[in-house]
């Protein structure tokens, strides 16, 4: 057992904390936020030039060959900051693909450009959907030399400047137990991006797919081993989910505890009231429960060692303690806390849809049934 | 960062496990306990003592062994798991060695540290802390320790004294500072009470599951000779604090009721068919996994706390938390088994129709203990929200 930092982590964590402690205030996150596409370009260029975007992958596609506690920490401060950017879905959800099932070749000119940062991908997979019914939305099927997509996907970040959609569609005529992989690219016809209006702040996209081509050297892996692929990406990239809640959730809480020494009721700070201190244990008990959780699994992932049924831990319990402390934490706010103005409700939006991205706490406790064999 | 114990961890924790797994096949008396401390049984402390088992984290120079507190931590999980039958030499090796190795003379440590690593005869403690108008206010204890030369002579009453009908000697805060303007945590001193001395009387409680574990301890004239006072007068209630995380952070407040856990897991894996396709079965998996994950939790929080003590580091909030997660759970377990298991698990053991040997009856009228001794947890929440996160006090 050893639960200390490496120096080098430290050093690590510390310069993305000093990176967006300068960057991300408050104003400037609103601004990006209020904009266009929902983040802003010239903090992507700075933070791919830091090689952020490419910390998951190998020096030869340009990469920093980060270990998975690199992105621990790099995420669990991304979550602290609410610093929106395409990094989760451009490098994780589809970049990590990428990796997983991509051809040298493919991999060599996809990595690279994600790497840098010049180009971002979108990733279509029903995330949303507690994993039940993966790869039913989209169908695919060949028609001569290319694949024709058709079908709706939801959630979909970053679409409208995504230079690919990697999808996972359904591609032996019905059954969707085998998808495949395709790389779409939303410019060559038969695609559409909507957006869709959510609870969240970070801006989410419907993709409209109709008879969308995709030739083969755009298809990932071998046909109908999508899950496959996916299965093996997806729980990793939970896990760095959780990292992020895990820093959401510390940064409420030292925003309430900040609130609660400097705002006076009766002649006194809230935070001298035994029930806002027993508030204040209990959110900080949930955040130390969540990270040993989240830490754990990320853990086993390093170090290569069965991490499924930890990463399942982590995130129901993130999926629970996040949002419950979020909406504890209004009740200490009062109604400054309820205004737009004020930006509690990033993270309470934050963690309402973190919770359900992959599966929320009673999906995942039954993945932790079925590890007990009950 | 590690979450895996190392090898030689690990074979420690097989060396406990192969010793208790022996010993308990041998016992005739069955290993159960529903209370922090479990049974007391010299003759079984003495085997640990043969092992060098008890005070392992001690310097040498006192018979300890100097390993560390994840060590004791590994030792303390399999004797909780198991239930052993350590009450005897428990107290003494979790609050009295750490404060006189800290705190004691000379003549103290070299008295009773080797008495106590040996488990031998006279060396059980019991603490003697509350009392009827001082319970979570400790400094608001009244028990005298008036000095008369060399003796200090005891008045008052204690309560709450887990094993004191067991013990040989108590732990005991009293008042030695008088003046109405010392500040309340200025005034007490700790002694060590032999507690077969004239003037004591210990009357026993029996608690709402009907058995007696704690006790009320009356000191009339009480003359205890100075060379049993800890430390320096007046600074007993600094002394306690500065030891008080181990003591809150140890895996036996996360176990004391483990068998519950366990059986009420096997109990749904053995589960026929129907009851499986019952809509209720769904929430029994649910609940069931959700004990699993805080007990993961709670087992990583002791370990982090142990961890820290180990780095020489402040861990008070870390262990307060520790505690106050940890017995939340256990009490919680005992409730969530009841549901689990219906209305059979209502029954007492040594009926045909008690469910399982865990008796969980008599483990959810234990319950409300746990989230109570030794610092009740809306105490400890005080703490992690003043110590841990800088909130004011009044």
């Amino acid at each position: 057992m050893d639960f200390s930092i490496t120096k080098q982590h430290q050093l690590l964590r510390k310069s993305f904390v000093d990176y967006l402690k300068k960057r991300c205030d408050a104003d400037s996150r609103r601004e990006w936020i209020s904009s266009e596409n929902g983040f802003s370009p010239t903090v992507w260029q700075e933070i791919s030039e830091l090689g952020w975007a490419g910390l998951p992958f190998d020096e030869k596609y340009g990469g920093l060959n980060g270990s998975f506690f690199e992105m621990l920490f790099l995420f669990e401060q991304l979550g602290a900051f609410q610093l929106y950017t395409p990094l989760f879905t451009s490098s994780i959800l589809t970049g990590m693909v990428l990796n997983e099932a991509g051809s040298e070749s493919q991999k060599q000119f996809h990595l690279s450009r994600l790497s840098d940062g010049d180009a971002i991908y979108a990733a279509a997979y029903p995330l949303q959907d507690n994993y039940i019914g993966v790869g039913r939305g989209v169908k695919a099927v060949p028609v001569d030399d290319t694949w024709r997509l058709t079908g709706t996907c939801l959630f979909v970040q970053y679409a409208p400047i995504a230079e690919k959609i990697l999808v996972l569609a359904d591609s032996d005529g019905g059954s969707a137990l085998y998808p495949t992989l395709f790389l779409v690219d939303p410019q060559a016809g038969g695609a559409t991006v909507e957006t869709l209006e959510t609870l969240g702040e970070e801006k989410v996209h419907t993709v409209r797919l109709e008879g969308a081509p995709v030739d083969k050297e755009n298809i990932i892996g071998d046909i109908g081993k999508g899950h496959q692929y996916i299965n093996n990406v997806l729980p990793k990239a939970m896990v760095l989910k959780c990292a992020e809640m895990t820093g959401g959730l510390q940064t409420v809480l030292d925003m309430t505890v900040a609130y609660a020494k400097q705002r006076y009721q009766f002649n006194k700070p809230l935070g001298t009231l035994q029930i806002i201190q027993h508030y204040c244990a209990d959110m900080f008990t949930d955040l130390e429960g969540a990270r040993l959780l989240a830490y754990q699994a990320a853990q086993r992932i390093n170090d290569g060692l069965e991490y499924r049924r930890e990463a399942a831990m982590a995130k129901a319990w993130c999926s629970d303690v996040y949002p419950k402390s979020c909406l504890l934490t209004h009740q200490i706010f009062g109604a400054n806390g309820f205004t737009a103005e004020y930006d509690l409700h990033l993270y309470t939006k934050h963690a309402k849809v973190s919770e359900l991205m992959f599966g929320h706490s009673v999906f995942h406790r039954s993945a932790v049934a079925d590890a007990m064999k009950i | 960062m590690r979450f895996q114990f190392t090898e030689a961890q690990e074979a420690f924790r097989k060396e406990v496990v192969s010793f208790l797994e022996a010993e308990k096949a041998a016992d005739d008396t069955p290993w159960k306990s529903f209370e922090l401390i479990g049974p007391s049984s010299i003759e079984f402390s003495r085997k640990l003592a043969e092992k060098n088992w008890i005070g392992i984290t001690w310097p040498k120079q006192y018979g300890g062994r100097e390993m560390s507190y994840v060590d004791k931590c590994i030792l303390s999980e399999e004797m909780s798991r198991f239930q052993a039958p350590i009450g005897y030499h428990f107290l003494g090796e979790r609050q009295v060695g750490p404060a006189l190795i800290k705190f004691g003379t000379d003549w103290q440590k070299e008295y009773f540290l080797p008495r106590i690593t040996a488990a031998e005869e006279k060396s059980s403690f019991c603490l003697l802390f509350s009392e009827p108008d001082a319970g979570s206010d400790l400094a608001a204890c009244s028990t005298t320790a008036k000095q008369d030369g060399d003796h200090y002579i005891i008045n008052g009453q204690k309560t709450w004294n887990s094993g004191a009908h067991h013990a040989d000697w108590g732990w005991l805060l009293a008042k030695t500072d008088f003046f109405e303007t010392t500040p309340k945590h200025m005034a007490f001193s700790e002694f060590m009470v032999d507690l077969t001395l004239p003037g004591i009387t210990i009357k026993p409680i029996t608690n709402m599951a009907g058995e007696h574990s704690f006790n009320e301890v009356f000191f009339d004239n009480v003359a205890i000779h100075k060379k049993y006072l800890v430390g320096i007068e007046n600074m007993g209630f600094k002394q306690i604090m500065a030891q008080i995380d181990y003591e809150r952070s140890g895996p036996e407040r996360l176990l004391q009721n483990f068998p519950v856990y366990e059986q009420t897991i096997a109990h749904i894996q053995k589960m026929d068919a129907a009851s499986k396709t019952h809509g209720l079965y769904a929430w029994i998996r649910d609940a069931a996994a959700q004990l699993e994950i805080e007990y993961t939790i709670g087992r990583l929080m002791c370990y982090q706390t142990a961890w820290t003590i180990d780095q020489k580091k402040v861990a008070t909030s870390q262990a307060a938390m520790s505690k106050a997660f940890c017995t939340q759970f256990a009490k919680r377990l005992n409730d969530v088994a009841t549901k689990i298991i219906g209305p059979t698990s209502q029954i007492m053991s040594g009926s045909d129709w008690a469910p399982l040997e865990a008796d969980i009856a008599r483990s959810f009228l234990w319950g409300p203990s746990y989230t109570l001794q030794g610092g009740s947890v809306e105490i400890l929440k005080n703490i992690i929200a003043q110590r841990g996160l800088g909130l004011p006090r009044n």
